[in-house]
């Protein structure tokens, strides 16, 4: 059990990436930790590598971190090596910032330069602050001044993270025009050459925005000319995407403590579930209804580590059925009645059938409709 | 020089080294490959082989002379086509509308400068060599794919290069997604020798056909006996040509396979049914046509730089490509700007690099036009970009044929009538009128333009003063079809020639030699196809007028006749002989045929009409309102129309039938009012039996049909119900027996029913009935504050059950 509650990324698989940068012999864009090719591996997995580790060669499996288009991910390196930023655009829970935080922590070892947009932003939460007091005893000096996460970016050539731009106000979104093309940012109460901030090699920003909230489309033409933008899309694969919960969820139970056994044909209903609600269509061609909420893949895994807490605490270890429709009401549907209608009509258009036709654990998840309600 | 049959070897290296060192020069190709048509090309000039044989049609040798002559320029099409009409392949009325009409078989084989098959041909011309193409012909390859693939359509394709577990094994282990994407990295960029890619190809191939094909599988589809057929070729020139080399250039997946392929001819005998032409084509019909051909822009961007000798001509042309997308996405308004297309070319070079891609596939292009070129979300910023980028990867090149292979007759006399009417096809946009009565050259006009509209060639645009209510699209004038625009005395058109106009005068090339045959022979086959529906077939009658096919007037007719013979649909009858009625509108202005032909089939179509009256008392309830519109313009034209000859249409028969429909017991009593309505406005019946079905509806176990029957005897007795005091006193009375409660269920029919009238024919109804009920005490002496009461009340009361 880990003594904090998650790791980043670069801690997180700290093996991997020192398995790919001590067999990474492409060459490497200025300021990079790995070339383009060991970073594309390291998000999208690769062959096991050997590493020798305390005096002991070990193979270090590179696992998958990003479930999805190999395509997109081509992209989006290939912009980091560019002088364009990146923008991962998608709806709500489709792995932007995790790939985000993924890509930063392979490109420059660092994934916590990161900056939150929300409507209380201020340019010096992305610059600079002030230590008041030594800026009043002092005056301006490299000492009272506070490095944000963009300063340190460009003063250290790393990958800025910033999340949800376009929920930041557009004067704050603006901030970073000059600096991602003129690749550099002034101190103008500094002095001398401390006022001006040269952005190192590997530097660039990584910002994710989601489609359902305030759109990129009202971002200015100046600064979405300063982007690439990616479109990180649902997950179509089923099978992709309980690969993906699973490995999310068993990450998730064994960081928590807890001791839950989720068994595929349990899987499986969870992520049959969200993946036909949110394409609006079963398997067998029944048209369901979307809804408004969010079946995202993010979703699902929160229902599904949801659901091992509810069997490890209440349960016998095991995810039942009914801890899952336990949770989709809680999780998934949050506090909508529009959201529960949607479920509950799933469950009478397509739980239902499949519970007469195939018993077992379609049926279950069948006799724990009430839940819903 | 004679050899034993050789056996292939198991293992895929070993075979494609057999194949690669065999006497015979086996140049395996991909359709539509840039590397393979340099490969092709240069591998026959390096040999200068004796004979140079190409999987094409072995019919269409013979146009091998046109395709090479220097007048002409891809692309292309080698288009063969065989009507069936004697049904010898058993699809007629599988793949053609009916058994009577023939299925129509095409097969397409399009060459553009780029195909390895074009380069081989050009090139062994320039060496003197004899050429041959020696694959099926068509007809021998119909039952094997049109009839397998259930597609009277077929292009070459390389469907088998293409399909299996190897190629989906070797994809993902290249990270490719598809087969294409996969082809472009491992083969077209690639540098290579000439020697080195013919051999890489051939290892591909073998281990393709290693592992994936089944002799079962390739019987089945016809593999087996193309192969052979075309293995009979190559032993043809092997003897022909015993000192000097022969060259092969198939498709990969066969050229490793006929080294080892049983010769055998397949027989085939030539027949005036079959067609083979060497027809101009365009990017646009590639790119539309055939998923081989996709992207025809870039293979033309691609082809210009290797032709011009460029060391990176992926590179060039891709770059071409960017710019160009940037251009015209800043014309359609989208934010593009010159950054942005260096930000396309870097990401493309880098996309290119992280792939080990050699230079830039179009996978890498597509993907960087992307990136740097869509800023926002897909469905509102990707539009267009993606529109963008799909015109400048198709283009727009369109081919040329050299004058002496003639050209396709459909294709002459359709630009001979445009020059005739003057009709613009330059692409221009220009309206075009038709005063029908005045100008006789005008009414040609017409008929040619309705012509084309009909065979759906695309050189139509939309109209603009779209206030017109008659307008429709690109045309605005009479329509006899539809009935609409009747009034109009004058056609106006809205066309723009487009390059598309070419490609489908192609597609329908079989039809016939003019755009009139082609028109007669589509028409013909609808209607056969249309066999007993008569208003099917009237409707083509009315568009055979309108398109002026008078050859097609008689047969038409008779197909009327025969339909009318047969249909006893009360609604398809009533609809056709409406169909009639605007025949005589618009004979004015197309007298074309005899009067009196046109009134015979009329009389058949309105006598069927009545005698199918009767099967309206079965009609059911969602088909009853179209039944009773049928039934009123029945009536009408029986009451109004005046035929040639003088004679009127049997009035007699209508009300005999009328009357057997009113005895049916089960009759709707809509249908049932109806009936009444129609024969008290011709006086057949007096208003007391009216009041007699209302009263027997009324005091039915159906009551609720009451409102129906009103409905019905409005639709038809409107003007009866409004002039005659009779006849509204019996269902005012009638009404006025009704108790509340089962007034107020009727009402809301009730409500339905008078709404056939007008405000100011219901207050002269209120008013009458207003009268009526003067007889009764209450109303004596005033309307009492009392009563003013109860009728607020009442009021509010049916407001009330109303709402419910």
């Amino acid at each position: 059990m880990s003594e904090v509650i998650r790791l980043p990324a670069e801690r997180r698989h700290a093996t991997e990436l020192a398995a790919l940068a001590h067999h990474d012999h492409e060459p490497r864009p200025q300021g990079w930790a790995l070339s383009p090719r060991a970073v594309e591996a390291f998000i999208v997995g690769g062959p096991a590598l050997e590493l020798e580790v305390d005096g002991a060669v070990q193979s270090v499996p590179i696992t998958r971190k990003f479930y999805g288009h190999d395509a997109l991910v081509q992209r989006a390196i290939v912009t980091l090596a560019s002088d364009r930023g990146l923008l991962l655009i998608g709806e709500p829970g489709t792995a932007k910032s995790w790939l985000s935080e993924h890509l930063a922590a392979a490109v420059c070892g660092d994934s916590m330069l990161s900056v939150q947009g929300t409507a209380g932003l201020t340019e010096d939460q992305i610059r600079y602050a002030w230590n008041y007091a030594l800026l009043l005893a002092e005056g301006p000096s490299l000492r009272a001044l506070v490095p944000a996460p963009l300063y340190l970016g460009m003063n250290r050539g790393r990958i800025v993270r910033f999340e949800e731009i376009t929920r930041a106000p557009h004067e704050v979104q603006d901030t970073l025009l000059s600096v991602l093309s003129d690749k550099w940012m002034a101190v103008p109460e500094l002095p001398g050459d401390d006022g001006l901030v040269l952005a190192k090699p590997g530097f660039n920003i990584i910002a994710t925005a989601n489609t359902r909230d305030r759109g990129v489309n009202e971002m200015s033409s100046a600064l979405k000319r300063r982007f690439n933008f990616v479109m990180v899309p649902p997950l179509r694969d089923l099978d992709e995407e309980m690969a993906l919960v699973r490995s999310q969820v068993e990450e998730l139970v064994g960081d928590s403590g807890a001791s839950a056994r989720l068994d595929d044909e349990i899987l499986e209903l969870l992520v049959t579930t969200f993946h036909e609600i949110r394409g609006g269509a079963t398997t067998e061609g029944t048209l369901v209804d979307r809804g408004g909420a969010t079946m995202s893949t993010a979703e699902a895994v929160s229902v599904g580590f949801h659901a091992s807490l509810h069997a490890s605490f209440f349960g016998s270890g095991a995810v039942e059925p009914r801890h899952l429709v336990h949770n989709l009401a809680g999780t998934a549907v949050k506090d909508s009645d529009d959201d529960r209608k949607v479920l509950r009509d799933y469950f009478d258009v397509a739980v239902k059938p499949r519970a007469a036709r195939e018993q077992g654990a379609w049926a279950a998840y069948w006799a724990a409709r009430d839940l819903l309600r | 020089m004679r050899r034993s049959r050789r056996t292939a070897p198991d293992d895929p290296e070993l075979r494609a080294q057999v194949v690669a060192e065999d006497d015979v020069l086996w140049i395996g190709i991909r359709h539509f490959s840039p590397a393979c048509a340099v490969l092709a090309r240069d591998a026959i000039l390096q040999a200068r082989p004796a004979a140079v044989l190409v999987e094409g049609p072995d019919d269409a040798t013979d146009l091998i002379a046109h395709l090479v002559h220097p007048d002409t320029r891809p692309p292309v099409t080698v288009l063969s086509s065989y009507v069936d009409k004697r049904n010898a392949f058993g699809q007629n009325g599988v793949l053609s509308p009916a058994p009577g009409v023939p299925a129509r078989y095409r097969g397409w084989w399009p060459l553009v400068p780029w195909s390895p098959e074009y380069q081989a041909l050009r090139a062994g011309a320039e060496v003197g060599a004899e050429l041959q193409f020696i694959d099926l012909p068509l007809r021998a390859s119909i039952p094997l794919h049109h009839v397998a693939a259930g597609r009277p359509q077929r292009a070459v394709d390389d469907r088998q290069l293409q399909e299996g577990r190897y190629l989906d094994a070797l994809a993902a282990r290249w990270g490719a997604p598809d087969f294409d994407a996969f082809w472009q990295g491992a083969f077209e960029v690639q540098p290579r020798s000439v020697e080195a890619l013919r051999r890489a190809i051939l290892v591909f191939a073998s281990c393709v056909r290693a592992v994936d094909t089944e002799p079962a599988a390739l019987d089945a589809d016809g593999t087996t006996a193309r192969e052979a057929h075309m293995r009979w070729y190559v032993d043809r020139a092997r003897k022909r040509h015993p000192d000097g080399v022969v060259a092969v250039v198939t498709g990969a997946f066969h050229s490793v396979a006929l080294p080892f392929a049983r010769p055998k001819r397949h027989p085939v005998r030539a027949d005036r049914y079959t067609t083979t032409m060497l027809c101009a084509h365009s990017f646009r019909a590639l790119d539309r046509l055939y998923a081989l051909g996709r992207a025809p822009g870039h293979g033309h961007a691609v082809w210009a730089r290797l032709a011009e000798g460029a060391e990176r001509p992926w590179d060039d042309a891709a770059l071409e490509l960017l710019l160009g997308v940037m251009r015209a996405a800043r014309g359609r308004g989208a934010l593009a700007s010159t950054a942005d297309a260096v930000g396309a070319w870097r990401a493309a070079m880098a996309l290119a690099e992280l792939r080990r891609h050699a230079q830039v596939t179009r996978r890498d292009l597509c993907d960087a036009a992307e990136l740097a070129y869509v800023k926002g979300t897909p469905e509102h910023a990707g539009q267009q970009i993606a529109t963008a980028l799909a015109e400048a990867l198709t283009g727009h090149d369109v081919g040329e044929v050299t004058a002496e292979a003639g050209t396709v007759p459909l294709r002459a006399a359709y630009y001979a009538d445009a020059r005739t009417f003057r009709i613009d096809t330059t692409g221009a946009r220009k309206n075009v009128r038709c005063d029908l009565h005045k100008v006789a050259k005008h009414r040609q006009r017409s008929a040619f333009l309705h012509r084309c509209a009909y065979l759906d060639l695309p050189m139509f645009d939309e109209l603009d003063d779209r206030g017109w209510r008659e307008t429709s699209g690109a045309y605005r004038g009479p329509d006899l079809v539809t009935g609409e625009g009747m009034h109009l005395i004058t056609e106006t058109w809205a066309l723009r020639w487009t390059e598309a106009v070419d490609d489908r005068l192609l597609e329908l090339s079989d039809l016939g030699p003019s755009v009139g045959s082609a028109a007669a022979t589509a028409l013909t086959d609808e209607l056969v196809a249309a066999g007993q529906d008569v208003a099917a077939t009237t409707r083509l009658l009315l568009r055979a007028v309108q398109m002026v096919l008078v050859e097609l007037f008689d047969r038409a007719l008779d197909a009327v006749d025969d339909a009318v013979a047969r249909d006893s649909d009360f609604a398809r009858l009533s609809g056709a002989l409406s169909d009639f009625v605007l025949l005589f509108a618009y004979h004015d202005a197309l007298a074309t045929h005899d009067n009196a032909r046109v009134a015979a089939s009329l009389d058949a179509v309105y006598r069927r009409a009545c005698l199918s009256i009767p099967s309206l008392a079965g009609a059911a309830e969602a088909d009853v309102p179209e039944l009773l519109d049928g039934l009123g313009a029945l009536v009408r034209h029986a009451v109004t129309l005046p035929l040639p000859s003088g004679a009127a249409l049997d009035l007699g028969l209508l009300i005999e039938r009328l009357h057997a429909l009113l005895e049916l017991p089960d009759a709707h009593p809509a249908v049932r009012g109806a009936g009444l309505g129609v024969l008290y406005g011709l006086g057949e019946v007096s208003p007391n039996a009216i009041a007699g079905a209302l009263s027997g509806v009324l005091r039915g176990t159906q009551r609720r049909g009451a409102g129906a029957f009103l409905d019905g005897l409005f639709r038809t007795g409107r003007n009866a119900f409004l002039v005659s005091d009779e006849l509204r006193r019996v269902v005012d009375d009638a009404l006025a027996e009704l108790s509340w409660d089962d007034f107020r269920a009727l009402l809301p029919d009730l409500r339905r029913a008078f709404a056939r009238f007008i405000p100011s024919e219901l207050d002269a109804i209120a008013a009458f009935v207003e009268r009526g009920a003067a007889r009764l005490p209450v109303a004596t002496g005033g309307v009492s504050s009392e009563l003013r009461r109860a009728l607020r009340e009442l009021d509010a009361r049916v407001e009330r059950v109303l709402a419910t």
